[in-house]
C-alpha cells in the first residue's frame, strides 16, 4: 500500500466511552498515538500539539458509528499499518472503521459532512407515541423552539433542519438532521419540541450517531 | 456496565469519574481472587487521581494473582444525592460492584480535614461508620498514609492501621488476612492474629486512658490483650528504594487529573530537618532511585501510558544527589519523544536555570521561592536553610534571564514569631521588586509580578514543634491584615483560610475523643471538609465548644528570642518540663526520637540550625532502620 501523509480514520465510540468529553476524548486518541510510536507531525509555535483535526464533538452520552479524524505525520506511512498500529492501543470501545489517504488540497473535516443520521431510543407511558410524534412532524410547516446558544435563547425554526424521521423495525426513532457550517441541530431537541406540538411525553433512553453524509 | 444507571450518569458533573474502564485499570475474575480490596481516597476523583502512592500499591497488590485491587474515590455531591435517593452504594470502579461485599476497605489519609469524608465514604458504601458497629461480614476498614501517624482521633472508624511504606507491610497483612480466612478464624481473631504484623495497629485492642481532670494518659493494650500486642507500634520502613517494587504502568484516566502525568518518585524521605515539617521526620529516613531504574522507568512509564509528560517527585527535587544525571538522561529520552519534563521545587542557580532551558517550555513567567520565614532569626528557628541572599542570587539570576514573575511562599504563625518577622515578609516581597527594578537599569521593562503567598502554620505529630500552641484565630486574622496592608496594590497576595487551618490543628493533635467530633460534625454537614465550599467552620466550632478537650493543644513559646534575648533558666526549665509531658501519640515509633524533638525544640529556641543528614548526622534515631542516608558514604 501507498505512504501518505495525511489520513482521514473513521471509527465507532462505544458504551465505555460514551460519557468521555469531547476534550478528554481527543487526548486518548493522541496518548493511543504516541503508545503506537506512530511519528504524527506537531504545530509549531510555543506549546507544540499533535497535528489531529476532528470532526464535530460527539456530545456526552451518545455512542456512534461515524466519527472522523484527520492526522497529518511527519513521516509517511501506509495507511494499513497506521490503522493497525492505532487498533492496537485504542481502548476496546473505539474502533477503527476505515481509513483514507488524504492528497492536499482536500475538503477539510468539518466541511465534508452537513448532516447526521441519528438512532433515538425513547420511551413514553403514551403507547401510541411513535404515531403522535410522526404525525406532528408530517402535519407542521414549522417548528419553531427556543435554541439557547452562548449570547442567549432565541426562537428558531427547526422543520427546515430536519431531513428525515421514520421508526425502524425495533421502534427507534430514526432522523437525520443538520449537522455542518449550514445549520445544526441536536436529536435531544428534535425529539422534545416535536413530543411538545404532539404534546405527549417522551423520555431518551440513548442516542446513537450512525451515518454522515 | 457502569454501577450508576446511565440516567443518572446523564445527569451529573463528569460522569466518566464513575465509569471506570481507564487505560491500564485492572480487572480481574472475582471466582480466581482471594482477597478484594477496594483502595479508597476520601476525596474527588481528579485529586485522588493525582495521587502518586494510591497508584503505586494499586500496581503493587495487583501483582499478586490472588489479591485485587479497585479504586474508589469520593463522589462529587451531585452524583451522592442521586445515589442516596437511589439507594446506590458506595462502588469500585473496576468491577462497578458495591465495596460492602469486599474483604478490605482501605483509604490512604493525605490530609486531617478529609476525615469527615472518610465517615461519609463508609455510610455511602452502606456501613456503620464506627468499627464497633460493623458486623463480622464486613468488610476490615484499613488505613495508611502520612496523616495516620498520629492514628488516635480517628481509631474509632478503623479496624487497622498500616503505620510505614505500605509497599513493605501491605501485601503482608493480605497474605495473613487470606491465611487466616483459609482457616475459618473470625473477624476478632483475624485482627489479633494481624497485630502481631510489625508496624500493625489495631486500635480495638488498646484504649485511651485519661485522668479525672480529661487529661491524656496513655494509649495502651486492653487488660485482656496485654503481653498478646506490642506495646508501641514501631513504623515499618522500606530500608532501600532502589531494589524495592517499582511502577510499569499507571492507570490513565479519562477524566483529567489534577497531576495528571508520568510520576517517578526520585528519593523518599528528606535529609533537610525543617522544624515545621511533619513529612521531613517521618518518611526518614531519606533513600534515593539509581538514575539508571528511574530512566528505566521512566521509558516502561512512557510507553504504557502514552502520557506527554514526566514530572520528578520527591520533598526537594535539589536534594537529589544524581540530579544532572538523571535530567541529563531524560531529556535525551523525552527530547525525541515531544514529552516535558516538569521539576517541582527546584533551587534556581546557573544549574537549574541552564536545565530549564534545555527542557524548553517553560513559560517565563512564574517562579516560587518557599522562604517559609520572613527574617533570618526565625528562619534559623524553624532551621529553614536559606536565605535572603540565596533568594536575591536567585532572583537576579532568574530576572537576567528573562522571568518576571516570583512567588513567595511564606508561613504565619511559627512558634516565637514577632510583628517584626510578619512585617518582614512584606520588606522582602518589596527587595525582590526593587531588585527588577535595578536590574532594569531604566529600560522600559514588564511589570514584574510577585505574590506573596501565606499558610498558617499548624503544629503536627512528629515535629520538633508538636508541643507549640497555634495562634488564635484572631491573630491569624491580624497578622494576615498586617502583611497585606504592608504590601499594598503592587503586590499580589493569597492566603489559605484561616478556618481551615483552625480546624486542621484541632484534628493533627487530637487523640481518641476527636472521633466524636469528627462523628458530629459529619453528621451536620455530610463530608468534604477540604473543600472551602462545603467546609462549615462554625459547625466545627460548636461541635467542638460542646464536648471540649479532645486532643493536646500545646502551650504558647515566648515570642521573639535568641540572641535578642537569651531564654531565662527559670523559663527553660518551664520548656523543659512542658515538652516532657505524655502525648497522643508516644505509643508510636516513627525512628526518630522524642528525644531528638525535645532536642531540636530547644535548640528552636535559641535559633540553632541543624546541619542535613548528608553534612553531619544529628542521631535523631532514623539509623536503627539501617537503610537510605544513614547508612555508606551518605
Amino acid at each position: 500500500m501507498a505512504t501518505a501523509e495525511i489520513f482521514r480514520v473513521s471509527y465507532s465510540r462505544g458504551d465505555g466511552v460514551k460519557f468521555v468529553s469531547h476534550l478528554d476524548f481527543v487526548k486518548v486518541f493522541e496518548r493511543a498515538l504516541r503508545r503506537a510510536c506512530v511519528d504524527v507531525a506537531f504545530s509549531n509555535g510555543f506549546n507544540p500539539r499533535m497535528e489531529l483535526v476532528f470532526g464535530n464533538p460527539l456530545p456526552v452520552g451518545f455512542t456512534s458509528d461515524a466519527e472522523f479524524v484527520d492526522i497529518t505525520l511527519a513521516t509517511p506511512m501506509d495507511g494499513e499499518t497506521l490503522a493497525s498500529k492505532l487498533a492496537g492501543e485504542l481502548p476496546e470501545s473505539i474502533k477503527i472503521n476505515g481509513i483514507q489517504a488524504l492528497e492536499k488540497p482536500y475538503v477539510k473535516i468539518l466541511a465534508s459532512f452537513s448532516k447526521s443520521v441519528y438512532r433515538v431510543t425513547l420511551e413514553s407511558q403514551d403507547p401510541d407515541f411513535r404515531e403522535k410524534l410522526t404525525d406532528a412532524y408530517e402535519k407542521c410547516d414549522s417548528l419553531v423552539t427556543l435554541k439557547k446558544s452562548k449570547s442567549g435563547e432565541k426562537e428558531v425554526d427547526i422543520k427546515p433542519l430536519i431531513y428525515g424521521f421514520s421508526f425502524d423495525g425495533n421502534g427507534d426513532l430514526i432522523i437525520k438532521t443538520a449537522s455542518g457550517p449550514e445549520g445544526n441541530l441536536r436529536p435531544e431537541l428534535a425529539v422534545s419540541t416535536l413530543a411538545d406540538a404532539a404534546d405527549i411525553r417522551v423520555t431518551i433512553i440513548h442516542v446513537h450517531k450512525t451515518a454522515v453524509e | 456496565m457502569s454501577y450508576i444507571p446511565d440516567r443518572i450518569l446523564m445527569e451529573v458533573e463528569k460522569p466518566a469519574r464513575y465509569t471506570g474502564g481507564e487505560l491500564n485499570a485492572v480487572v480481574k475474575d472475582k471466582a480466581d481472587v482471594d482477597v478484594r480490596f477496594a483502595f479508597c481516597f476520601a476525596d474527588s476523583y481528579e485529586i485522588g487521581m493525582s495521587h502518586l502512592g494510591m497508584k503505586l500499591l494499586y500496581e503493587l497488590l495487583n501483582s499478586y494473582p490472588r489479591f485485587w485491587c479497585e479504586r474508589v474515590f469520593a463522589p462529587w455531591p451531585d452524583l451522592e444525592a442521586k445515589m442516596r435517593e437511589n439507594g446506590l452504594k458506595l462502588f469500585a470502579l473496576e468491577s462497578q460492584e458495591e465495596i460492602r461485599n469486599f474483604d478490605f476497605i482501605g483509604f490512604t489519609l493525605q490530609y486531617e480535614l478529609s476525615y469527615t469524608s472518610i465517615l461519609n465514604m463508609l455510610d455511602l458504601a452502606g456501613l456503620p461508620v464506627f468499627a464497633r458497629d460493623r458486623g463480622e461480614d464486613a468488610p476490615i476498614v484499613i488505613g495508611g498514609g502520612p496523616s495516620c501517624m498520629n492514628p488516635e482521633p480517628i481509631a474509632d472508624f478503623f479496624d487497622v492501621f498500616n503505620l510505614g511504606d505500605g509497599e513493605e507491610m501491605l501485601p503482608e497483612i493480605l497474605l495473613k488476612y487470606a491465611e487466616c480466612r483459609k482457616k475459618g478464624m473470625t473477624k476478632h481473631e483475624i485482627l489479633l492474629a494481624l497485630s502481631q504484623i510489625p508496624g500493625v495497629y489495631i486500635p480495638a485492642l488498646y484504649g485511651a486512658e485519661f485522668d479525672e481532670n480529661g487529661d491524656f494518659l496513655r494509649v495502651a493494650p486492653k487488660e485482656e490483650y496485654k503481653g498478646l500486642v506490642p506495646e508501641t507500634i514501631s513504623r515499618r520502613v522500606l530500608p532501600e528504594l532502589e531494589g524495592a517494587f517499582m511502577m510499569k504502568k499507571q492507570v490513565v484516566p479519562y477524566v483529567e487529573a489534577i497531576h495528571d502525568r508520568i510520576m517517578l518518585e526520585i528519593f523518599r524521605g528528606c535529609v533537610r530537618g525543617c522544624r515545621f515539617c511533619q513529612a521531613g521526620y517521618i518518611y526518614r529516613p531519606a533513600r534515593e532511585r539509581t538514575p539508571a531504574s528511574l530512566l528505566e522507568a521512566a521509558r516502561s512509564l512512557s510507553e504504557t501510558t502514552g502520557y506527554e509528560e514526566i514530572s520528578l517527585l520527591s520533598l526537594a527535587t535539589d536534594d537529589y544527589t544524581c540530579l544532572k544525571e538523571l535530567t541529563d538522561g531524560l531529556i535525551e529520552y523525552t527530547g525525541s519523544s515531544h514529552m516535558n519534563i516538569s521539576l517541582p521545587s527546584l533551587r534556581i542557580d546557573s544549574f537549574s536555570l541552564d536545565l530549564m532551558e534545555k527542557i524548553s517550555k517553560v513559560r517565563k513567567s512564574g517562579l516560587t521561592f518557599a522562604l517559609e520565614a520572613g527574617t533570618q532569626r526565625l528562619r534559623d528557628v524553624i532551621n529553614k536553610g536559606i536565605s535572603e541572599e540565596d533568594l536575591f542570587r536567585s532572583a537576579r539570576l532568574a530576572f537576567e534571564n528573562g522571568y518576571y514573575g516570583v512567588k513567595l511562599y511564606f508561613m504565619i504563625g511559627l512558634p516565637t514569631e514577632t510583628d517584626e518577622d510578619v512585617l518582614a515578609i512584606a520588606a522582602t516581597a518589596r527587595k525582590v521588586r526593587d531588585l527588577y527594578y535595578e536590574l532594569s537599569e531604566g529600560r522600559k521593562v514588564k511589570a514584574p509580578q510577585i505574590t506573596v503567598s501565606v499558610s498558617t502554620f499548624v503544629p503536627k505529630a512528629f515535629t520538633p514543634f508538636q508541643w507549640t500552641k497555634q495562634i488564635s484565630y484572631e491573630e491569624i486574622k491580624r497578622k494576615l491584615r498586617l502583611i497585606k496592608d504592608a504590601l499594598g496594590p503592587k503586590y499580589g497576595f493569597s492566603w489559605q483560610d484561616p478556618e481551615l487551618s483552625v480546624v486542621e490543628n484541632i484534628l493533627a493533635r487530637a487523640d481518641r475523643r476527636a472521633s466524636r467530633l469528627i462523628y458530629n460534625v459529619w453528621k451536620r454537614t455530610g463530608g468534604f471538609d477540604s473543600w472551602s465550599e462545603f467546609f462549615k467552620y462554625d459547625v466545627w466550632l460548636e461541635e467542638k465548644a460542646r464536648l471540649g478537650k479532645v486532643g493536646y493543644e500545646g502551650f504558647e513559646v515566648k515570642e521573639g528570642g535568641f540572641p535578642d534575648s537569651v531564654l531565662s533558666d527559670e523559663l527553660r526549665e518551664d520548656y523543659l518540663e512542658r515538652i516532657s509531658c505524655v502525648l497522643p501519640w508516644d505509643f508510636v515509633d516513627i525512628g526518630v526520637t522524642k528525644k531528638f524533638m525535645q532536642r531540636e525544640f530547644m535548640k528552636a529556641l535559641s535559633c540553632e540550625i541543624t546541619p542535613d543528614c548528608r553534612t553531619k548526622c544529628s542521631g535523631c534515631g532514623a539509623a536503627v532502620y539501617g537503610g537510605g542516608v544513614c547508612v555508606g558514604d551518605r
